[in-house]
């Protein structure tokens, strides 16, 4: 998956690179979870809690505006201090959690969904169908992200749905790459001769034979894909083009507290450290899942 | 022994910087004079835009604003000067002026003598073409609707040209003095040629030299120039730099020497610092938030009014300008005696309209992306809810924002009326129930009464009494209400005299000079 | 040669299918480039009439024909807003965005060698452990943020470099290269750990290798043998990886080079669209797609050269 907003792989796996090494997993030994695995993870519950019951554990309304204390520095009453329009920072940081996770979350589901069964056929049928399954994701790869996002959150209008949607499609090549490099390396394989030569059809084979094998490698890559997702709907939001006001974001509130930087810093600063944490959180679980849970090589395409 | 050399050496500084001080501030009352005792000549002055220039064409250019319109008034004249203090028009291009017995023509006599950059001699014919380009419906100018009410422009003689007007119309003499695409003269040659848009050739104090698209555009000092007195510099150099705030630090540091913003914390930190000189000035026109009458529940007048009580002017102003733009109850201007019966923010007020009402008001509004778009949805959707109108805000980007607002789809809505001398046929078009550009929908016989007798005026100070009229009306019925007048600021570092700020917030820097 | 026929073959209907794909979704964007010329000052009947004389009301096939014929003669068109040529409005932007991207790798370069040898020298140790722990760190910044924070760093705490503003290479090379550390260093931040991590896993390999262990063992130092030996063998995907981040350029820096106000290709865009000004967005989307598929193009052209088993399995793909 790229960051759409500078197209950089997040990971060096990229089809024309296929035939590298992938990096082995660096956290703690094989066998057992180090602290690099259980801190991000306590981190994640953390946020999710407080993002799920921000009203009922003494969580300030994020949207109030309080013309008196406008940028004031953290301290007892605003332990974040409050931004340019005198709102909380801590509370919208809080019900800011709650956009980045739900497009965290959903997005990569999305493109899962759409994904897989294309990689799946065009690795199982192959031939002209793989070629213009191939094609077509090269096609879509070959405009850039961020302008297919912008283009879609322009058309439809910003919303929490537009946005995880319309990120999820852009999930579609890495998760039909993935599963079509893995329906490759399983094809031939005995189970599916053996199957085959006993009379199931396509349909069965791909679902019964293909499908359990194939599911492992790219619910493996879901939780990178979960940071990648937040990463790009802060981009949007920061661009004025995800959930619509006074809702709060973490790339809105990082926009809005540009102009104050100078004055104010901790308006864009607190929710750029809560939304680094996650999305770090979220690539450490996610890679050391991925190395204990699956070995598939992102064969090539 | 030393260290009293010291000590009188700065006191010497500092007399020296106070006597150029107390010389810039004098300059900056007295822009308009031809020329300085003690200014310096040559040098290049360095200015910060904000945005590129779309072209200098009237046709294919658009509007200018304050960026391009600083550019093409160096290098383009106007026929007549406005003078901010004696409140009267002076000459320039034009030399005399006369209106009709009927009012409906005026005759301008031009300057003689007067060549463009290319040598060319300025004629009645290059004024009437100007005109004439613009009100050619055929040409689409986007300056045709602010000068409707010329029918014609035609030159009597090679220093004379005649505009005929559909109906006695004071504004004429505030367009021909405006840094405007209106105003200020280009060569009709060179407009014929095609090449007004990306090389201008005009009979302004400098020449256009080279553009660099989003980058620079440079101009030299015309060695021919009609007045060359009250000309010092040898070059100015148009650096486009986008961001407020780098802008802001590149004057600091002495790069460049004059940028102008509208960065609330830019401006409040910049008249605080010793080394900057600020210059100000107010324009007419104000920041306004739209309510779409035919749209209900807005259509009932009680709603609308209960809003206008609700809207906290002085809050967004704190907020977003940092309180360095005048407080509006009307558009004519900070100047302007008009009292027009402010609805001031009265939460009370509002609930007892809205309990008069009966009924409970959801609403929509539609606002920018941007992030000052945001905030500003922010602010009224809170404000609304004090008084217990719930407001659904849709953001939209700035291109479909206008588009819903011409067709009439879309319930609040924020606009602005630009800053003009005279801002009447903006206020005329908004409020006359024919009018395409009754954009609040608002459509009401008694106003367009007052909307006709205010535009045929032929005395200001008739015009101005309708024109107040028609304010008082406006904020009667609450189709309209203000986030703002405009007040403009430019700075440059103390070693740069003479800069002003004319019409439209454009400011002026043919006249200025640098020391040594 | 065959090779090459279907890869052109596939390089044009990807530009088609591209072309196609986004001017349908600019043109139902809401809103269009009429009211933008217009302004808020103009009447609904003055906006059609531009919209009539720009074409703008005829059917969008239509209109995407015409646009593809006159693309195909080399007419990019002009800018609906300021009438510039679409190709001169790229070219003379694209300068900026190379330059940004080819400092970005220089910086990425700078810290993805010396860790990306040390990790793979010291694999599987502390050292290797918290290099990749850094890299996901500095991974987890997303580029935005990356600028934010430098700005309030460096420019604004430190004073260092104030966020100055794009100068041409006329003003001076300092002067120039200035305006591209901060944004530049934005990017580098995720982009070195990419390469980090490729040339560590080629240096390990490499560094198993008998010859490896030869030199070693006749005992020329560590710094000669890696350096002399084994860098150049396990910098070859590095420099792929190098190659197809370059190749992304365009697409690549949009938001870094708004936030730092840079005249390149991605503000171009942006603004565009912002405009609806279709010719130009159709015209960059094209140059970004081409520049994307002609790099992965030659990037694939030189393993087929290196490797002769891939020129056939590829062109059966």
């Amino acid at each position: 998956m790229a960051d759409p907003t500078t197209n950089r792989p997040l990971h060096p796996a990229r089809p024309t690179l296929s035939r590298f090494r992938r990096m082995r997993p660096t956290t703690g030994k094989s066998g057992q979870f180090g602290i690099a695995f259980w801190l991000p993870l306590a981190w994640l519950f953390l946020i999710s809690f407080t993002a799920i019951f921000a009203p009922w554990i003494g969580i300030q309304d994020p949207d109030s505006l309080d013309f008196v204390n406008l940028q004031t520095p953290p301290n007892d009453a605003h332990l974040l201090g409050t931004d340019h329009l005198g709102r909380d920072v801590l509370a919208r940081v809080v019900y800011g959690a709650r956009v980045s996770l739900v497009v965290g979350f959903c997005a990569p589901v999305v493109g899962m969904l759409l994904g897989l069964p294309i990689g799946m056929i065009a690795g199982y049928f192959g031939g002209r169908i793989d070629g213009f399954i191939v094609g077509s994701i090269d096609t879509f790869l070959a405009v850039p992200g961020l302008v297919l996002l912008l283009l879609f959150s322009l058309i439809f209008g910003g919303s929490l749905l537009v946005v995880t949607v319309s990120l999820g499609l852009l999930f579609i090549p890495i998760f039909s790459r993935i599963s079509r490099a893995a329906t490759l390396s399983f094809k031939s394989s005995e189970f599916i001769l053996a199957a085959r030569t006993i009379g199931a059809n396509d349909f069965n084979i791909l679902v019964r034979e293909l499908l359990p094998n194939v599911v492992l490698p790219v619910l493996a890559f879901g939780l990178v894909a979960v940071a990648s997702a937040i990463v790009v709907e802060g981009a949007l939001s920061f661009l004025g083009l995800s959930v619509p006001a006074p809702h709060p974001s973490w790339g809105g509130m990082i926009a809005g507290g540009r102009e104050h930087l100078e004055e104010s810093p901790h308006i864009s600063v607190f929710p750029a450290i809560v939304m680094f944490l996650t999305v770090l959180s979220f690539n450490l679980v996610g890679d050391t899942l991925r190395s204990r849970f699956a070995d598939v090589r992102e064969a090539a395409i | 022994m030393f260290k009293l050399s010291l000590g009188q050496r700065s006191r010497r500084v500092l007399t020296a910087t106070a006597a150029i001080a107390l010389a810039a501030t004098l300059a900056v009352n007295n822009v308009h004079a031809a020329s300085h005792s003690g200014a310096v000549k040559g040098g290049t002055l360095i200015v910060g835009v904000e945005t590129d220039s779309r072209g200098f064409d009237a046709v294919k250019g658009g509007v200018l604003g304050v960026s391009a319109g600083t550019v093409s008034l160096a290098v383009h004249d106007t026929l007549l000067k406005y003078n901010e203090k004696t409140k009267e028009f002076e000459p320039n291009l034009a030399t005399a002026w006369e209106a009709s017995e009927d009012n409906k023509s005026w005759t301008v006599t031009l300057r003689k003598g007067v060549k463009f950059h290319d040598g060319s001699d300025f004629t009645a014919k290059d004024v009437a073409d100007h005109f004439n380009r613009i009100l050619d419906p055929a040409n689409k100018s986007r300056s045709r609707s602010f000068i409707t009410a010329i029918t014609g422009v035609e030159a009597i003689d090679d220093h004379t040209v005649k505009f005929n007007l559909a109906h006695p119309w004071l504004p004429l003499l505030g367009n021909l003095a405006a840094p405007s695409m209106i105003g200020l003269i280009p060569s009709s040659a060179n407009v014929a040629a095609d090449k007004q848009n990306r090389e201008p050739i005009g009979t302004g104090p400098f020449m256009f030299d080279s553009w660099a698209g989003g980058d620079r555009i440079t101009i030299k000092r015309n060695p021919n120039y009609w007045n060359k007195d009250a000309v010092h510099l040898d070059e100015i150099v148009f650096r486009i730099l986008p961001d407020t705030q780098a802008r802001f630090a590149s004057l600091r540091s002495g790069e460049i020497d004059l940028i102008w913003t509208d960065r609330g914390s830019s401006i409040v930190e910049a008249q605080k610092d010793p080394n900057l000189t600020t210059v100000v000035r107010d324009g007419k026109g104000a920041a306004v938030t739209f309510i779409n009458a035919s749209k209900p529940p807005l259509d009932d007048a009680r709603v609308r009014q209960a809003i206008s009580h609700a809207w906290n002017q002085t809050a967004l102003l704190k907020v977003t300008w940092k309180d360095t733009r005048p407080f509006a109850e009307h558009p004519l201007g900070t100047e302007s005696k008009c009292d027009a019966g402010y609805r001031h923010y009265d939460p009370a007020k509002a609930k007892a309209l809205l309990a008069d009402y009966g009924k409970p008001v959801k609403i929509s509004m539609i606002h920018t992306t941007t992030p000052r778009g945001r905030e500003f949805g922010e602010i009224y959707q809170q404000l609304l809810k004090q008084v217990g109108i719930e407001l659904e805000l849709v953001p939209v980007d700035q291109n479909t924002l206008v588009k819903k607002v011409f067709t009439n789809d879309y319930m609040i809505s924020g606009w602005r009326i630009a800053d003009a001398d005279d801002v009447g046929p903006q206020t005329f078009a908004l409020s006359f129930s024919k009018s395409s550009y009754n954009l609040t929908r608002l459509m009401l016989p008694e106003m367009d009464k007052v909307a006709l007798a205010m535009r045929t005026a032929a005395d200001p100070a008739v015009r101005e009494k309708f024109h107040c009229d028609l304010m008082r009306m406006v904020n009667d019925q609450g189709n309209m209400q203000y986030r703002g007048g405009n007040r403009y600021y430019a700075f440059h570092g103390t070693n740069t005299h003479n800069i002003g700020i004319d019409g439209l917030g454009v400011v002026r820097v043919s006249g200025a000079w640098k020391d040594k | 040669m065959r090779y090459l026929l279907k890869r052109v073959r596939r390089l044009v209907v990807v530009i088609f299918a591209v072309t196609l794909f986004t001017f349908l979704l600019v043109n139902v964007l809401p809103g269009d480039v009429a009211y933008d010329i217009a302004g808020q000052d103009a009447s609904e009947e003055e906006v059609q009439a531009i919209r009539a004389d720009l074409g703008l009301d005829r059917p969008v096939m239509v209109r995407y024909a015409e646009w593809l014929g006159d693309f195909v003669q080399g007419d990019w068109g002009r800018s609906f807003r300021t009438d510039e040529p679409v190709v001169d409005a790229i070219l003379s932007r694209f300068p900026v965005s190379l330059e940004l991207m080819l400092v970005a790798q220089v910086f990425a370069l700078i810290l993805a060698v010396p860790f990306g040898i040390l990790a793979a020298y010291r694999a599987g140790r502390t050292v290797d452990r918290t290099i990749a722990t850094a890299g996901f760190m500095s991974l987890s910044v997303p580029s935005f943020m990356a600028a934010i924070l430098l700005i309030l760093v460096v420019s604004l705490n430190l004073g260092w470099l104030p966020t100055s503003e794009y100068e041409p290479l006329s003003a001076g090379l300092w002067a120039n290269l200035r305006a591209f550390i901060l944004p530049a260093l934005a990017i580098a931040m995720a982009e070195w750990v990419v390469l980090m991590r490729v040339l560590r896993a080629d240096m390990i390999g490499v560094l198993q290798q008998d010859y490896i262990s030869l030199a070693r063992a006749k005992g020329l130092p560590v710094c000669h043998v890696i350096l002399r030996h084994a860098l150049k063998p396990a910098s070859f995907s590095m420099i792929t990886v190098l190659g197809l981040q370059i190749g992304n350029l365009v697409g690549g820096s949009i938001i870094i080079e708004s936030i730092f106000a840079l005249p390149g290709v991605g503000r171009l865009l942006i603004n565009a669209i912002y405009a609806r000004d279709f010719i130009v967005v159709q015209g960059v989307v094209v140059f970004i797609a081409f520049a994307y598929v002609l790099v992965n193009f030659i990037v694939d052209l030189l393993y087929a050269v290196l490797d002769p088993r891939i020129r056939t399995e590829r062109a059966d793909g």
